[in-house]
């Protein structure tokens, strides 16, 4: 069972007894958390002068307070505790171990910090401070000087305190940094530690404590220690024999810092055990200097210090620093005097039998240095080229294109933009040019797009000129065409996944890879890459036309953007053109993305504008493309300038009142089913995705709402000012709420969409499903 | 020997000229001209005054020397800083040109030839004008290039744009510095020379 914060855990076993983690730190075994919390409260109990009013820092499972609640004669134990998560559990979940404590009237509980709640006046005959060992800079404040001065002032005279500490024996100089700490503020000191089996299973070791007080505290009190009360796994008789420690041991506090606001010097020992203060003297070998690195973040691990410096020291002892030098003297004509007289000196050190091992460590030092501001200043330079992450240019980090590949408006649908779409040619956000077509092959056999990136060359045949495709009649061949071969026609720019524009600035939109619409003076006709006239004329959807207009200007804006850049960088540096290749590629791509954009200009006149009086179609099913449709019965109607035209792979007639039923065109009917097999594919990956995408929103919904829930905790418990992480920023309880449950919403809508989708979707592909087997057959 | 009213006459007049060269800033001058009075027997109380008054402006002067080729930098940098306003195109060419390589390096070679000083030598004056003001210029264009070559993001050859970012860099920096050096040298002290 987990608690609802990531951060604390509760492990059950089969047998009831369970384990309580805070950010995956033992906190207590329940198996045998009494020897601990037994140890902590009761001593300090038993040495007080008539104890009755208690103070419990920390401690929010209720345990230590359990003990205090049975001593005899404790008036009132104030609990402070900033870990509301905690201390819910303590009124819940551990709310049997520690025998409903939070339930007595003697207690009252503080939900807020230690720190500051000491910073009031107050008096106490006991505290006991049982926080959570430190793991990050911060957490250490309630165990520095100024902490427990604050403990000392809220003492009474005979008044005695306990603190959980570290491990002596895992941690060794952290605990005797904590003893010195605790002696810096006036307390008296005694330390003792307690074998507590689930912490050694942890690795922990023995636990430490420290009793304190304002009077003297010797090791005989707690030899002479007695407690009223029965202990059930503690031996209190025997708790002296934990406060003896060997004078190697105690020699350590000589050693170490005191923990203060000021200079935290308790975490780097915890994390560094066995370092002991770490500016002690330096060793010269390299091999102990690395050992001196401290850690400086729990995650962190020698290990990993001691790789990373190892690739730094191959790097070094890989120069041959006398080839290096003997190169640099060759050269001498070219330095300055003075840097010759050094690199003479330098030479003549080298070859001395016997380098001074600290003269060449310092020697070491110095290239070191050397290398590292030269490398940090190439990356200023030319980031991430120091460090080979694949630089795309001067001053450019590494990049990825990033758009997800979409279907632009699907089979030339006149609904939908590529370039207003998520998720369609251009992803969610404006493309740049990275790739170097414009520097070399654009217009040199091939296509390009926007970003840059090369295609294979795609060639077209059909016959040029808007006339021809007008005509009404051609549908059944038999009409005039021109006698001519069809013209080849190469394709000169990828506008979209489907769309590509023409060398003549005819606009081509591949529906299959037999069938595709060529927009031209202002008409649409389908044709068949077999044949290089056309099947049909298609009416021209106004709405098509606009799509393709607004995705040619935004790529138009996109070329202009990019030539200006490049036209900037050459105002600078164009006269050296004859000097540098890449500042005449630099000029060819200028002028090739003008070119560009003038050609787009005039594919836009090319392909012109639809009648005035056009008007988008009406769907009568699944939309195989723009003004085309396939019905429930099987039939596929084609939207034509005059007319409708229908055919169900077999044969092919019109709206007309008494219209013959003609052969329909082998051709025809192979191109449209060849669209809608197209369509099934794309319509299945279409459905796999949107549901993918709903599991994702399920989750992050479910992660809003566990959020929504404990921010509206923090908000009952702490009020609307109380601030709380949000992400990366730290706001207000009542922000957060309010952000929360916007985003909930936001999450909602997005399903509620998709899923939509998914339904037509689906719908469409079982129509398709069961159609298509019969069409033409 | 001459007589002890003419050497009197003399030593005033050698007083005299060491003030009016103390007050034009030639201090080699004021100082050869005091050492004149002094063996002409004049006035030992000015003679002490303008000697200190020399002194002083020397401190003074050698201060002002080690700040001038900051202050030519730094003069250079702002007003290049002002020039990246607008891209060159923007200034339009023959302005930009006009500004970026003879007006402003004009303004720093001059502030740095003054505050060098009238008696220093002009291939000196020459040297630190240029240094000071090829650096401004040569910051002024690398990190321009570099701004505007991060917008690219072409897939190039980075080594091959910093060598052309180097070269463009070091160019314009020598032309800004030879400009300026001419000015610290010649239009800064022009009429005037270090000794009169």
């Amino acid at each position: 069972m987990s608690a609802d914060r990531a951060d604390l855990h509760v492990d059950e076993r089969p047998d009831g007894s369970f384990a309580f983690f805070i950010e995956g730190d033992l906190q207590f075994d329940s198996r045998d958390e009494a020897l601990y919390h037994e140890c902590l409260a009761l001593p300090p109990l038993a040495l007080a002068d008539k104890p009755r009013r208690l103070l419990i820092c920390g401690g929010g499972d209720g345990l230590a307070l359990r003990e205090c609640l049975r001593f005899p004669g404790i008036d009132a134990i104030d609990l402070v505790d900033c870990d509301a998560g905690v201390l819910e559990l303590g009124r819940t979940r551990f709310a049997e171990l520690n025998q409903g404590a939070f339930l007595d009237p003697r207690v009252s509980v503080y939900v807020e910090d230690a720190w500051s709640f000491l910073a009031q006046p107050r008096q106490y005959d006991s505290v006991l401070c049982d926080f959570t060992v430190p793991r990050r800079p911060g957490d250490d404040r309630v165990f520095t000087v100024e902490w427990y001065e604050r403990v000392r002032a809220a003492l009474t005279p005979g008044g005695v305190a306990a603190f959980n500490a570290v491990s002596p024996q895992a941690t060794p100089e952290a605990f005797w940094c904590l003893r010195r700490t605790v002696r810096a503020a006036g307390l008296s000191a005694l330390p003792y530690r307690v074998c507590i089996p689930s912490f050694r299973d942890q690795g922990y070791g023995a636990w430490g404590f420290f009793l304190a007080a304002r009077r003297p505290l010797r090791a005989a009190e707690l030899q002479a220690l007695r407690c009223p009360l029965a202990t059930h796994q503690a031996d209190l008789s025997r708790l002296w024999r934990g406060a003896r420690f060997t004078r190697h041991e105690r020699a350590l506090e000589a050693s170490v810092s005191t923990n203060t606001l000021a200079n935290p010097r308790l975490l780097p020992l915890m994390l560094n055990p066995g370092s002991g203060e770490l500016n002690c003297q330096l060793p010269i070998e390299p091999a102990g200097l690395l050992d001196l690195i401290p850690i400086t973040h729990p995650y962190h691990t020698r290990e990993m210090i001691e790789t990373l410096a190892q690739q730094v020291a191959g790097a070094v002892r890989a120069l041959d620093i006398r080839r290096l030098v003997e190169a640099l003297l060759r050269r001498a004509a070219e330095l300055p005097g003075k840097m010759v007289a050094e690199l003479r000196k330098l030479r003549d050190f080298l070859r001395e039998n016997a380098p001074d091992a600290a003269a060449l460590q310092r020697w070491g030092y110095r290239l070191f240095a050397a290398l590292v501001i030269t490398m940090t200043l190439a990356n200023a330079v030319c980031p991430d080229n120091a460090f080979a992450k694949g630089s795309h240019g001067l001053g450019h980090a590494s990049m990825s294109r990033g758009y997800s590949g979409g279907f632009f408006g699907g089979r030339g649908s006149a609904h939908t933009s590529g370039t207003s779409r998520s998720g369609g040619f251009f992803g969610g956000g404006s493309p740049r040019v990275s790739g170097t077509a414009f520097r070399g092959s654009y217009r040199r056999g091939g296509m390009v797009d926007i970003y840059g990136t090369s295609y294979r060359p795609r060639y077209f045949y059909y016959y040029g000129g808007s006339s021809y495709h007008g005509h009404t009649g051609y549908v059944t061949r038999n009409t005039s065409r021109p006698s001519t071969s069809p013209e080849k026609h190469e394709a000169l720019f990828v506008a979209d996944d489907d769309m590509m524009v023409m060398d003549t600035g005819d606009v081509i939109i591949t529906l299959s890879d037999r069938a595709f619409l060529l927009v031209t003076g202002g008409t649409v006709a389908l044709l068949s890459d077999k044949l290089g006239e056309p099947l049909l004329p298609v009416y021209p959807d106004p709405n098509l036309f606009k799509s393709i207009r607004d995705d040619i200007d935004d790529q138009r804006d996109v070329a202009r953007g990019e030539a200006k850049l490049r036209r900037d960088w050459l105002d600078w540096v164009g006269w050296t053109s004859a000097l540098f290749p890449i500042v005449r590629a630099d000029r060819d791509e200028a002028r090739n993305l003008e070119d560009l954009d003038r050609r787009l200009g005039a594919a836009l006149t090319t392909i012109g504008q639809p009648p005035a009086n056009a008007t988008p179609a009406q769907p009568l099913g699944v939309e195989l493309f723009a003004g085309c449709f396939l019905q429930q019965n099987g039939i596929v109607a084609i939207r034509q300038p005059d007319s409708w035209l229908y055919t169900d792979g077999k044969q092919i007639w019109t709206d007309a009142a008494n219209a013959q039923r003609k052969t329909c065109p082998p051709e025809l009917a192979d191109g449209l089913r060849s669209i809608m097999e197209k369509l099934q594919k794309e319509l299945a990956a279409d459905i796999r995705s949107d549901t993918s995408d709903l599991r994702t929103l399920d989750t992050d919904l479910a992660a809003m709402q566990r959020d929504l829930a404990e921010y509206n905790r923090y908000y009952s418990y702490y009020g609307a000012g109380y601030e709380v992480d949000y992400g990366t920023d730290t706001i207000s309880a009542a922000d957060a709420v309010m952000r929360t449950e916007r985003d909930i919403a936001d999450n909602r809508k997005n399903y509620n969409e998709t899923n939509t989708g998914i339904h037509k979707s689906e719908s469409d592909l079982a129509t398709l499903n069961n159609l298509l087997p019969g069409f033409g057959h | 020997m001459r007589p002890p009213d003419e050497r009197q006459a003399a030593a005033e007049h050698e007083i005299q000229e060491a003030e009016r060269a103390l007050g034009t800033g030639r201090l080699t001058d004021a100082a050869k001209h005091l050492r004149q009075a002094e063996r002409d027997g004049g006035d030992q109380r000015h003679i002490n005054r303008l000697d200190r008054a020399i002194k002083d402006a020397k401190v003074r002067r050698s201060k002002t020397q080690q700040g001038s080729k900051w202050a030519g930098f730094l003069a250079t940098v702002f007003c290049y800083l002002l020039l990246s306003i607008a891209p060159p195109r923007g200034w339009t060419y023959p302005v930009w040109i006009g500004l970026a390589f003879v007006a402003i390096p004009l303004l720093g070679g001059y502030i740095v030839g003054r505050m060098q000083g009238v008696e220093r030598d002009p291939s000196f004056r020459f040297r630190g004008a240029m240094i000071a003001i090829a650096w401004a210029m040569f910051f002024y264009t690398v990190l321009n290039l570099m701004v505007i070559h991060g917008r690219i993001e072409t897939a190039v050859d980075p080594g091959a744009v910093f060598l052309v970012v180097l070269f463009v860099g070091i160019v314009y920096a020598l032309i800004a510095g030879v400009v300026a050096g001419f000015a610290a040298s010649r239009l800064a002290w022009r009429g005037k020379k270090a000794h009169q």
